[in-house]
């Protein structure tokens, strides 16, 4: 047997808590590629975030040695991220491998998310291997989770393995299982090389690693390479595999699974997708489906104490190593300083990077609401993208505005199907279709405005379903809507930061429901503080912060001093959180505030 | 100089200065105390000039006018006695007869009155009631001239009547008044009653009773002369006034602070109580100055800002000063916080001050 025919590439698909960390831990020790001193649980997912939320965002493959009969299997295991945000890598990282293990929960059955993925890695012609985890627990129904995969995928699960990743039952059946059914990789080594950047991540001393899966040829240190999306060229210093720490090895052929080091200096030159092929001997094509990332989300991003502005921008210098899809330049606000317009893939992406930076930073930080990408086209007949509400063109301006919307899929089971519809025409959606995939689910499919989805959607739908429904969108082009730009005045003077779009029949609510937060929010001043909504020069809700009565320390004598000073050192720090808006002092709090979804 | 006396016959419920329950024995180790602490004071101080003393507590006539006498004579006997002022707070009901502190050269009394209605009174758990303080302003005025007393604002059931009522009735008596908004310490009893659904004065209600008691007070010419403190013309505390310019002073007692020079001494929160000492930075002494001295009507005095700190004041804050500049006063050698703004001191230092 050659060696592609002992290799097999796989990854595991599953719903974001039906265990798909759990079983690659299992597999890890199974083939023993880590001793136990060294294992950790969710041992691929290498950030302290992922371990915390239980979600994978950055992948981490492994090569283990898995022994059967007298013949040493080489595994390479490709973990994937499990949320809507991240379908593209996702996809990339399908498209490395040959296999899936699809994991459903014995007691939850299928998962909008994890359809998503099954029919991405259906796309990619990967053999996948339905098997039922969680088998035990009390409320496993194995059977019915057969039925339902065979009657939602179509998939034969008939002899799908039951397993426990959890309690290790099932895992070695689980790994003959891969050996038998999924197919072993090809490829010619002979020809020019043809390697598919599945992911890339930032070493301090080796540079931008690209994550590789050769395809077609071989590539070895010294081989001059070249990027197809680029053109530009490095030279190799290093091939490996991942045990999942970084092992250099002399080659990496067709078929396998490993990494490149070229003394990459930015991160942006191995775009996920991207072909690597050789200077001296190039392939004529790149492989399929490369598709930069776009961000979809736009959202200021500033220090809650403004003079950290260059501890945020070496922050965000140092994740953008680490996450080509984070897309951020310079912006200022009048109401926040100095900070970054930042682009994301999605409101989980937003968080993540967020939580990232305020965690591995030590950072405090204010994000303002966050916008999709608006089309403008103004009354010259230019089109302008608008992703920050502040820079939107005087309304004299504009002809007209086109907003992105998406085809969302809501999975959901049929007692929550009326009041996630009201949910969904409450959103401007337009009712697309329904089917009832078995008994216990439905899926609904509504046409809607992206802003509407990143503004509390997702929340409102998991209260109205009592969490059990999923939702997966995809954009579908843009759309003409009757749009406005809604300001904030504090005492007259707008606040820049504050500034939304929204559908004109929403304003009215909007304007007075954020006005009532900030009135909530803005703590009293020396003089009253009036908070109008408005559209243009017309104002449509009003709230008034009233004036701070008193502030002051009555009694003050000899051994009062030290204890005023504090009181006031304190008062001073509550200061530093506070941005100026001409007179008034609104805490960096109340920006993040009216944000909030507030169960209404 | 200061010295706290830690007794009282009961701690009312809004209290957090540091006191324990009169009992003879313990009052002998406090003088002891005392004592030890005269003589570490003596080799700081050398023969400076003590201009004022002030017994506050605490309740300083819950002991016996024997031990009061004893520790006056400990102080006369140590220091350099230039008294131009000498007070003693009394709590009514309690012992310390007006002869006996006349004799001894007490020229000052302030009243612990705090308010003349009986329920207000027994709600926050002052001993006394309405006529004891009445009695008590009585028979010390026959001896004292100079008295001052304490009003209360934002007390349970109180109402703007009372605080009329209780100008009226201490007028004829008082030189002075010392008028403190209510404020609530965490952990004492009366936070723990509020929080079972007693009302006292909101932030708002305070600030409507302050500016209201301000005005009943010029209705008898008592001029406001710092935040909490109004009095007749040349009346004001001597003792108190040093604090504000930020003059040198000693505390005895526990939890007593002192001032000398650069360094601030701070006895500990302890009846056995230990001396703490910090070396203050030209800057935090800055601050101090500025935070104390806009407490005052007249507010701080630009010549000897410059003269200790060597910058002209409305120099060096002009920056900060310009956006707040509509709160106060300057004249030629002042500037001063206008008295209507003066209850929001804390956020303008808030504005001015760097810590």
């Amino acid at each position: 047997m050659n060696k592609q025919e002992l290799t097999r590439n796989f990854c595991i698909i599953a719903h974001i808590d039906h265990g798909k960390s759990t079983l690659a831990d299992r597999i890890i020790e199974a083939t023993g590629a880590v001793s136990k001193r060294e294992f950790k649980n969710q041992i691929l997912d290498s950030m302290d975030l992922e371990r915390e939320r239980g979600i994978t965002i950055k992948l981490t493959p492994v090569t283990m040695k898995y022994k059967r009969d007298d013949k040493v299997y080489t595994f390479n295991l490709i973990d994937t991220p499990g949320h809507v945000d991240f379908t593209y890598e996702v996809s990339r990282s399908l498209a490395a491998c040959e296999g899936a293990i699809l994991i459903v929960d014995a007691s939850q059955g299928i998962e909008a998310q994890t359809l998503t993925n099954v029919y991405l890695a259906l796309e990619n012609d990967l053999t996948i291997i339905p098997t039922i985890n969680k088998i035990d627990l009390a409320s496993a129904q194995p059977d019915l989770v057969k039925q339902e995969i065979e009657d939602i995928i179509g998939l034969d699960a008939s002899d799908a393995p039951l397993i426990s990743a959890k309690e290790g039952i099932g895992i070695i059946p689980l790994l003959d299982k891969i050996i038998d059914v999924i197919p072993h990789p090809t490829g010619d080594c002979t020809k020019p090389l043809k390697a598919l950047i599945f992911d890339s991540m930032y070493d301090n001393f080796k540079g931008a690693i690209c994550n590789v899966r050769i395809v077609e040829g071989s590539v070895k240190k010294g081989d001059l390479i070249k990027m197809f999306s680029n053109g530009k060229e490095f030279e190799c210093t290093e091939v490996g595999i991942f045990t999942p720490s970084m092992l250099a090895v002399e080659s990496l052929n067709a078929g396998d699974v490993g990494y490149l080091a070229a003394s990459i200096k930015n991160v942006k030159d191995t775009s996920v997708g991207d072909t690597i092929t050789t200077v001296t001997n190039p392939a004529k094509e790149p492989l399929v489906g490369y598709k930069k990332a776009s961000p979809m989300v736009f959202a200021g991003i500033y220090p809650a104490d403004g003079s950290r502005y260059n501890d945020l921008r070496e922050a965000m210098e140092k994740l953008n190593l680490n996450d080509a899809a984070l897309i951020f330049e310079p912006e200022s606000s009048g109401a926040l300083g100095f900070g970054f317009r930042v682009g994301f893939l999605g409101l989980l992406h937003m968080e993540i990077i967020v939580e990232r930076l305020e965690r591995e930073f030590d950072l405090d930080l204010v994000t303002t609401a966050p916008s999709v990408v608006y089309k403008v086209i103004k009354t010259d007949g230019i089109e302008v993208s608008v992703d920050n509400p502040t820079h939107f063109p005087n309304p004299t301006e504009i002809e007209k505005i086109l907003e992105p919307v998406v085809e969302a899929n809501i999975y959901t089971p049929p007692e929550y199907v009326g009041p996630i519809m009201e949910l969904c025409q409450d959103k401007r959606g337009e009712y697309l279709n329904m089917t009832y995939i078995d008994t216990s689910r439905v899926k609904i499919d509504y046409k809607i405005p992206l802003s509407e989805i990143i503004y509390d959607f997702f929340d409102i739908l998991k209260s109205r379903s009592k969490g059990y429904a999923s939702l997966d969108y995809e954009i579908i082009g843009y759309e003409p809507n009757a749009l406005v730009k809604l300001d904030f005045l504090l005492n007259g003077e707008v606040c820049d930061a504050l500034s939304l779009i929204v559908h004109k029949d929403f304003a009215y609510t909007r304007g007075r429901s954020v006005a009532e937060k900030l009135k909530d929010a803005i703590p009293r001043q020396m003089f009253e503080i009036p908070i109008q909504a408005s559209i243009g020069s017309k104002v449509i809700a009003r709230e008034t912060v009233k004036a701070l009565r008193k502030d002051v320390l009555a009694k003050c004598y000899g051994g009062d001093i030290s204890r005023k000073k504090k009181l006031l050192e304190k008062q001073k720090e509550g200061k530093k959180r506070m941005r100026q808006v001409g007179s008034v002092q609104i805490p960096s709090e109340a920006f993040m505030s009216i944000l909030k979804y507030d169960g209404r | 100089m200061y010295v706290h006396v830690p007794f009282c016959l009961k701690k009312c419920f809004y209290c957090d200065f540091y006191s324990v329950p009169y009992s003879k024995t313990k009052t002998q180790t406090y003088i002891k105390y005392l004592e030890r602490e005269i003589q570490e004071f003596k080799k700081l101080i050398a023969n400076r000039k003590v201009n004022t003393l002030y017994l506050g507590g605490g309740t300083p006539n819950s002991i016996t006018e024997e031990d009061f006498q004893k520790i006056y004579q400990n102080i006369y006997d140590n220091f350099n006695l230039d008294l131009q002022e000498f007070t003693v707070e009394i709590n009514p009901g309690a012992g310390l007869s007006p002869e006996f502190l006349k004799n001894i050269g007490v020229n000052r009394i302030s009243i612990g009155i705090q308010s003349l209605n009986n329920k207000s009174l027994n709600s926050i758990g002052r001993v006394h009631n309405a006529d004891d303080a009445i009695n008590c302003l009585k028979k010390y005025s026959k001896y004292f001239d100079n008295l001052s007393c304490d009003l209360m604002l934002g007390i349970p059931y109180q109402t703007k009547g009372d605080i009329t009522y209780f100008i009226d009735r201490v007028a004829e008596y008082i030189k002075h008044i010392s008028v403190y908004m209510l404020e609530v310490p965490q952990n004492s009893k009366l936070k723990s009653m509020i929080n079972s659904g007693l009302k006292v004065a909101s932030e708002d209600e305070l600030a409507d009773l302050y500016i209201f008691t301000s005005n009943e007070l010029k209705k008898y010419k008592f001029k406001q002369y710092e935040i909490s403190n109004f009095s007749l013309p040349s009346y004001q505390s001597k003792h108190n006034l040093m604090y504000w310019s930020y003059m040198d002073y000693i505390g005895l007692g526990p939890t007593a602070c002192s001032k000398i020079g650069n360094i601030r001494y701070a006895n500990t929160n302890d009846f056995y109580y230990k001396k703490e000492f910090q070396e203050l930075s030209k800057n935090e002494m800055e601050n101090e100055f500025i935070m104390l001295s806009l407490r005052l009507s007249t507010g701080l005095n630009l010549e000897i800002f410059k003269e200790i700190f060597g910058a002209n004041f409305l120099d060096k804050y002009s920056n900060k000063l310009k956006p707040i500049e509509q709160y106060f006063d300057v004249d030629n050698s002042f500037i001063k916080i206008k008295s209507e703004y003066l209850i929001f001191e804390n956020s303008l230092l808030v504005e001015l001050l760097d810590f």
